[in-house]
């Protein structure tokens, strides 16, 4: 190492400052040609298509989650939701308090903390926009109403979470929580 | 050589006194912001009122610690140093003081500005339009002032501090003045004249530059004088020091759009980026070794030197910083970089560890010359130095684990296809932790400085009396042009190749003019490569039938988005990732920029990107979380912006603006502009019935939230409207 740097002073002193004429370290030289090369080889290899752009690179990526969610759905249970099975599974003990959690994150921002309504609809009334039965509360939960900022939590929540949350609004009826937004829609009788 | 004649010089010591003093001022105004930021970011109720809210201070806090604190140490390392290089005093006491008061004038208008809201938004390049004209007319005077006592010198060759100033003059003038060319709309409002993908990548070669020629080849010119100067030891390797300069001036100004990876800007510009960043690594670390290695047999010193320990951690530091620099502008690491608080981390470790210690190294050294007396104490230099390193080592550490940890959260999918946090504010909430731990950094770092500031004072109390300028005897200018040209071409030719025998690149450094040329054009290359082409070829930015301009009220709620410093926090640009596509919606095209002016893409996602907010919820959504912030989501760190439902919307210059966008080629109709502002009223109208239907407040119809309600709702709708057909869509709102 020390042999590579033989300290030999130039003649030069610029206010009493002088400089060796010592090499550049090899390892220095070979690390900088060596990033040469590597520039100039991965714009020709991106050039003729042998690294993936970002579209590549995307559809890759895509296709692996969609295999994912395909396998997924093949393993779960199918389940077609009718007002009657719905009905028994939100009454299932435990379910209430899964919503609770969902409930908070998601819906509480607009429906309030109780249900109560700020941005969005009281949910503890038996007034409803989009019908008040166990199944039109899911699909609302579920697909939710785009053209007045619901949005559609099927994409968000797993089944069991939006289970739990149509269980909670079912629990939350008639509750009458503080500060509680004046009714809109239809009177439903559950 | 027969008889040298000896003249008498006196340096000019003044105005690098004054330039010390400045740097550590600003150094603690620049800082203290600093930390008032970094609490803000962990405990939001720390923004405070209108003013001093996160997006204002956080561009105060950049300009003050770059222009203000480094800028000043720049120059009085510039002054101090040229003047002994080159053997001369500077050229103009009157150019040295008009810089000198100049300089702290536009410091000063920043930090009145700023938190008033007054920005152009592109980053490091805040500062509106007549405050631009002033650093642009400083720093000319500078230029004059510097490139004069070239011209005066009597050493024949510069030295390679000088090389790495003439970089730093020429190339931040051309890079601020492309970069800041925009229309005015008023005193104190201006748009960029580049749009969309175009003002990004002009606006990064920019900011990438700016930490290329301001941060770092004015600090390696300082390194160059100061180090050996302290360590009393030759620089270890002349050729290197060729090397590394040129090869770092050609190779810098490439690596911008390494900022802009993964958006829309095309792929062939960001790959430049790239490949030319990790060039860069070993021109960069060409000056960590020629600094480390000057220090060879001076290592003892450092044992009770507090000069050289700052120098060595600041050195340090360059190395890990330009390491690393490389390393995140590989696309791959970059994806998880980006947006997080690694980068973050990444420009603190350059900041605070390579240009904080460097500029405290050279003040160290400086006091005792400077004030001719001793260090008032060379424990508190000491005591500065640790408590630095370890506020460094906090910081650093607590903001590399918030950025990977969230970057990791935001990709990661559950085993059923789905995003295993949705919720983007679940990545945020795990971050507080390491925010305080970044305010513990930060706040030691902040007292290190002040404890600076205070041994500073103490020095400067105890000088004798009058300080005179330095006075030295040096030989006459005695040379002759290194080449005689004769009618005979072989004299010539010969007497060029006399010349050359102690070097080609020696010739060069006796041709101060040409060696200026050649650098210019050094920088020109890379500039016009990628930025020409990107101007000119229309393919680039293909276009997008359906993306039309804003309406008044939405150009004057973006306006009010530019104010606030929303980008700060939020970026506008989704990458061609699964998850940001699950997160957000369809990436972002170019072709969805073309009215950008400027372009509002950002660099760090604080909070959650915005590009397709627009109809994502309802008005009052909007109205309420903007009043406050934790109604809609508890665990936000965002500031609340209750004054947007108090203070009224002004529509005074909305016909101008829409009148000067129409000049910068936007399609607004002579009716469109003429009506700006009724059309802009009716909107507003429209909106604030809407919030009053959704059960919100009434009377917001001349308030300002409902031109930013108007503006959010707007973002990334456009290509929705080709998607759903004819007129579809907007009526979500």
């Amino acid at each position: 190492m020390s042999s590579e740097f033989d300290d030999k002073i130039r003649d030069h002193s610029y206010d009493g400052i002088q400089e060796y004429d010592n090499p550049m370290p090899s390892w220095w030289s070979v690390g900088f040609w060596a990033s040469v090369v590597w520039a100039v080889v991965y714009v020709i290899a991106i050039s003729v298509g042998a690294i993936d752009t970002y579209e590549v690179d995307l559809a890759q990526g895509q296709a692996e989650i969609e295999q994912l969610r395909r396998a997924h759905a093949g393993n779960a249970p199918k389940v077609e939701w009718t007002e009657a099975n719905l009905s028994t599974a939100i009454a299932a003990p435990g379910v209430v308090e899964a919503g609770l959690s969902p409930y908070t994150t998601r819906c509480a921002p607009c429906h309030g903390d109780a249900g109560q309504g700020l941005v969005g609809p009281n949910l503890t009334d038996d007034a409803w926009l989009h019908g008040g039965t166990n199944m039109d509360i899911f699909r609302s939960v579920k697909d939710g109403v785009p053209a007045k900022g619901m949005p559609a939590w099927g994409y968000i929540l797993t089944q069991d979470e939006l289970i739990g949350v149509v269980a909670w609004i079912r629990a939350a009826q008639g509750t009458n929580p503080p500060g509680a937004k004046p009714a809109q829609g239809t009177p439903v009788t559950p | 050589m027969t008889t040298t004649s000896m003249q008498t010089v006196r340096y000019d010591d003044r105005i690098v006194r004054w330039f010390v003093c400045a740097t550590v001022l600003w150094g603690i105004v620049g800082m203290l912001v600093g930390v008032i930021l970094a609490l803000q970011m962990a405990w939001p109720a720390a923004n405070i009122g209108e003013y001093l809210t996160f997006g204002r201070l956080r561009p105060l806090h950049t300009n003050a610690v770059i222009f203000a604190f480094a800028g000043n140490a720049i120059f009085a390392a510039v002054y101090y140093s040229t003047q002994r290089l080159l053997k001369t005093r500077m050229a103009h006491g009157a150019l040295s003081w008009t810089h000198f008061w100049g300089w702290q004038a536009i410091i000063v208008s920043a930090a009145i500005t700023l938190p008033l809201g007054l920005t152009q938004s592109k980053e490091y390049a805040e500062l509106e339009w007549p405050i631009d004209i002033a650093i642009a007319v400083v720093w000319v005077v500078f230029a004059v002032n510097f490139f004069w006592t070239l011209k005066k010198r009597r050493e024949k060759h510069i030295y390679v501090a000088i090389w790495f100033y003439i970089a730093t003059i020429v190339t931040v003038a051309i890079l601020h003045i492309v970069n800041s060319l925009a229309i005015p709309a008023g005193l104190f409002k201006s748009y960029s004249v580049f749009a969309g993908s175009h003002d990004a990548l002009i606006q990064w070669w920019y900011g990438h530059n700016a930490v290329a020629f301001f941060l770092t080849t004015p600090f390696l010119g300082l390194m160059y004088y100061f180090l050996p100067k302290a360590a009393n030891r030759p620089v270890f390797s002349y050729k290197l020091s060729i090397v590394h300069f040129w090869s770092l001036v050609f190779l810098y100004i490439w690596a911008g759009p390494h900022h802009l990876h993964y958006t829309a800007l095309p792929e062939w510009a960001t790959t430049l980026g790239m490949v030319f960043s990790v060039m860069l690594w070993m021109p960069s670390w060409g000056g960590m070794i020629n600094g480390l290695f000057t220090l060879r047999g001076a290592w003892h010193k450092l044992r009770d030197d507090a000069v050289l320990k700052f120098f060595v951690v600041g050195i340090t530091f360059y190395g890990m910083s330009t390491f690393e620099g490389p390393m995140m502008s590989i696309k791959s690491v970059n994806a998880l970089s980006h947006y997080t608080d690694w980068t973050i981390a990444h420009v603190h470790s350059g900041a605070l560890g390579w240009n904080g210690f460097i500029a405290f190294g050279m003040i160290y050294w400086l006091l005792p010359k400077l004030w001719k007396t001793e260090i008032w104490s060379k424990g508190m230099a000491n005591l500065h130095f640790w408590i630095g390193t370890i506020g460094i080592l906090l910081y650093i550490v607590a903001m590399y684990s918030a950025g990977v940890t969230q970057g990791l959260m935001w990709r990661a999918f559950d085993e059923t296809g789905r995003l295993a946090y949705p919720d983007f504010v679940e990545t945020v909430v795990q971050l507080v932790p390491m925010y305080w731990v970044r305010v513990l950094g930060g706040c030691l770092y902040f007292i290190g400085v002040l404890l600076g500031g205070v041994n500073m004072v103490m020095t400067v109390l105890k000088s004798p009396g009058r300080l005179e300028d330095t006075e030295v005897q040096v030989p006459a200018p005695d040379w002759k042009p290194d080449v005689r040209i004769s009618s005979n071409i072989d004299d010539t030719l010969n007497s060029l190749e006399a010349a050359t025998k102690s070097g080609r690149h020696r010739l060069l450094e006796g041709w101060p003019l040409v060696f200026t040329v050649l650098t210019v054009a050094g920088i020109s290359i890379g500039s016009v490569v990628e930025i020409v082409p990107m101007l000119l070829v229309r393919s680039n930015v293909p276009t997008i039938r359906s993306v039309t301009p804003y309406t008044a009220l939405e150009l004057e709620g973006r306006d009010l988005y530019i104010r606030e410093g929303c980008v700060g926090c939020h970026s506008q640009m989704i990458r061609p990732f699964r998850d940001e596509i699950e997160r957000y919606g369809e990436y972002s095209k170019p072709g969805e920029g073309v009215y950008e002016h400027p372009f509002l893409w950002g660099s760090k996602r604080t909070g959650p990107d915005l590009a397709r907010l627009g109809t994502k919820y309802p008005h009052l959504w909007h109205v309420r979380h903007m009043e406050d912030p934790r109604s809609t989501t508890p665990p936000s760190l965002m500031p609340a912006y209750p004054h947007l439902l108090s203070n009224t919307l002004d529509l005074g210059s909305t016909q101008t603006k829409l009148d000067r966008m129409a000049m910068l080629g936007v399609p607004y109709s002579i009716e469109e502009i003429n009506d700006a502002e009724a059309t802009a009223r009716a909107q507003a109208n429209e909106i604030a019935d809407e919030v009053v239907a959704q059960g919100g407040p009434d009377g917001l119809a001349d308030k300002e939230i409902v031109a930013l309600v108007a503006y959010l709702q707007r973002l990334g709708t456009d290509i929705k409207k080709r998607e759903g057909g004819a007129s579809a869509d907007l009526g979500g709102q």
